[in-house]
């Protein structure tokens, strides 16, 4: 129950930040650039979709570096914790109300994409509507990677590394592109930075799939589950260590 | 006599960096019983926040025994299910209401909505916030602040409250208000842990002090036996010139008065009738009682020639 207080706590003060209408703003921009191109109705919604997921894919890495860090620079973490409730659950309340927060976005994107489609005659399928839902998981495992980091490395360099593993396929064929042309040691070194980044990604990123791929792939319910559920413990163990990493440090 | 709440018992804390070793406790003994407005007194650096820090586990001692509610080891989830601590500024979420924040506290204690309400209520009604609980927090005054952030401590009605020098940054009135309320905590049974270096505050407020010096506790007790220590009695009194004779121990004052220092309430009596038999009359009884700077100063040795 403490979990939830803190999660709705969370997510009311995320209601009030300015952050949500600058998020609003881009879901305008982003639908008002569907309405004013009216031709390929269908690579418009997919562009509109893949800017959407990226967009609450860098709101999860901020709100991931951020939940914790904010609350520890005014001093509100320590005064909730002057309260019967452990860091753990804090941290895991956080992490919730992020996710409500990063829910509401997704229901926003989908509702006003879908909208802004059928204007455009785009067809649109109960299975590619939710395609922003189906990414929350995802978007789940990055805010947990991203607060745990931010509790051992300065914010730059948290924000750093989240956008290295923004999107693990796409980071590692690039520079295993860029390491072709270079000599061997510089290609070994380069080598090495994309192994680094594979480990740092979360491996759900796997599941991080562009909207065409989403359209044409016909994912398991059952592969699905087992995302789920994975996300969910990433998450725990990412609350465990960043907890044991904030105890061994002043509040 | 009231069950202790906090035991100190010869607790040192020590510090150690690879440079230098810094002694903040230093076999520091006192004990804070229910009921008590409790006083932590001492200068800077004296060890008082420590001492503070160390019941409240946020760290830990070197030496000796620190009981905390019958305890020797309790954990900070439990420890502040019973007790509340308000740090020197209390920490409120800006962007939320008073009463918005006194709910989620008032959650993250434990208790249920409907019971948080009504004990919201009590608490804004003894805070006297009843009519900005629904304003945001950051159009507040300090002393407002102050106020929430005792409010919230109180709300799961704990067994003590810590508080972390509650008036300073102040200003008179501010001050009042928070005294007000701490007094008032203190008439509903809650037992109140002060740590301060403003004396006229904790005089006004607290039943038993502590005193400590470099680590160490250099005085401990009831307040009121601590001031009234060494207390004398001036009397001034008028005779008639033929009894004079009679006080040869008297002092000539102004206004043809004579005066005499006796050393307590017996001895005022006896010299009462001696005064009467003799055809004299008391003008004045005044004691000379310390107040708790000076009693502050001559302890830790910078003042009264101590």
């Amino acid at each position: 129950m403490k979990i939830l207080a803190v999660a709705r706590f969370t997510m009311l003060r995320l209601r009030r930040s300015r952050y949500l209408y600058a998020t609003f703003l881009l879901i305008l921009l982003v639908v008002g650039s569907m309405l004013l191109v009216d031709q390929m109705p269908e690579s418009t919604l997919s562009m509109a979709h893949n800017l959407s997921r990226m967009i609450i894919w860098l709101a999860a890495i901020w709100l991931g570096i951020n939940l914790v860090q904010a609350d520890r620079a005014d001093g509100t973490l320590r005064s909730t914790l002057t309260r019967p409730i452990s860091l753990v659950e804090v941290l895991a309340g956080k992490l919730l109300g992020g996710l409500a927060y990063l829910t509401l976005l997704s229901i926003v994107f989908t509702l006003a994409i879908a909208l802004a489609g059928r204007h455009i005659n785009a067809n649109i399928t109960w299975n590619t509507a939710l395609y922003q839902i189906h990414l929350l998981p995802v978007h789940l495992t990055v805010m947990a990677l991203a607060m745990l980091l931010a509790q051992v490395l300065p914010r730059f360099a948290s924000g750093f590394i989240m956008l290295l593993a923004w999107d693990h396929a796409y980071s590692t064929a690039s520079v295993a592109k860029v390491s072709t042309h270079l000599p061997l040691w510089m290609a070994d070194v380069v080598g090495a930075l994309a192994r680094v980044i594979y480990m740092i990604c979360p491996p759900t990123s796997t599941f991080y799939l562009s909207y065409s791929d989403f359209a044409r792939l016909d994912l398991p319910a059952v592969t699905y589950l087992l995302l789920l559920a994975y996300a969910a413990h990433y998450a725990i163990a990412c609350c465990l260590l960043a907890a044991w990493a904030l105890n061994r440090q002043e509040l | 006599m009231n069950e202790p709440v906090v035991e100190f018992h010869n607790v040192s804390k020590i510090f150690r960096t690879r440079r230098k070793t810094v002694t903040a406790l230093n076999e520091a003994s006192f004990t804070v019983r229910k009921g008590d407005v409790f006083g932590l007194l001492g200068a800077n650096g004296a060890g008082k926040t420590t001492a503070m820090r160390c019941i409240l586990g946020l760290t830990r001692i070197s030496g000796g025994e620190l009981l905390v509610l019958g305890r020797d080891s309790l954990d900070r989830r439990r420890l502040f299910s019973h007790a509340a601590y308000l740090p020197e500024e209390p920490q409120l979420f800006a962007g939320a209401t008073g009463r918005e924040h006194l709910l989620y506290f008032a959650r993250l204690c434990g208790i249920d909505r409907s019971h948080a309400r009504h004990r919201i209520e009590e608490v804004l009604v003894v805070s006297g916030l009843t009519e900005s609980a629904d304003r945001p927090i950051s159009g507040y005054s300090k002393g407002m602040k102050q106020r929430l952030g005792i409010a919230a401590a109180v709300l799961h009605e704990p067994d003590i409250v810590f508080l972390d020098e509650p008036t300073r940054g102040l200003d008179p009135i501010g001050r009042r208000e928070v005294r007000d309320l701490l007094a008032r905590l203190s008439e509903q049974g809650a037992t109140l842990f002060l740590n301060s270096h403003l004396l006229g505050e904790v005089e006004r407020l607290c039943n038993r002090v502590a005193i400590l010096v470099d680590g160490k506790v250099k005085a401990e007790g009831a307040l009121a036996d601590m001031l009234s220590e060494g207390e004398r009695i001036v009397v001034r009194f008028a005779l008639p010139d033929p009894a004079k004779a009679q006080f040869p121990e008297a002092q000539r004052a102004e206004g043809g008065l004579y005066t005499i220092t006796v050393a307590d309430t017996a001895a005022l009596a006896e010299l009462t009738a001696r005064i009467a038999s003799a055809g004299g009359r008391v003008i004045a009884a005044q004691s000379d009682r310390l107040e708790l700077e000076d009693f502050f100063l001559r302890v830790v040795g910078k003042g009264g020639g101590a």
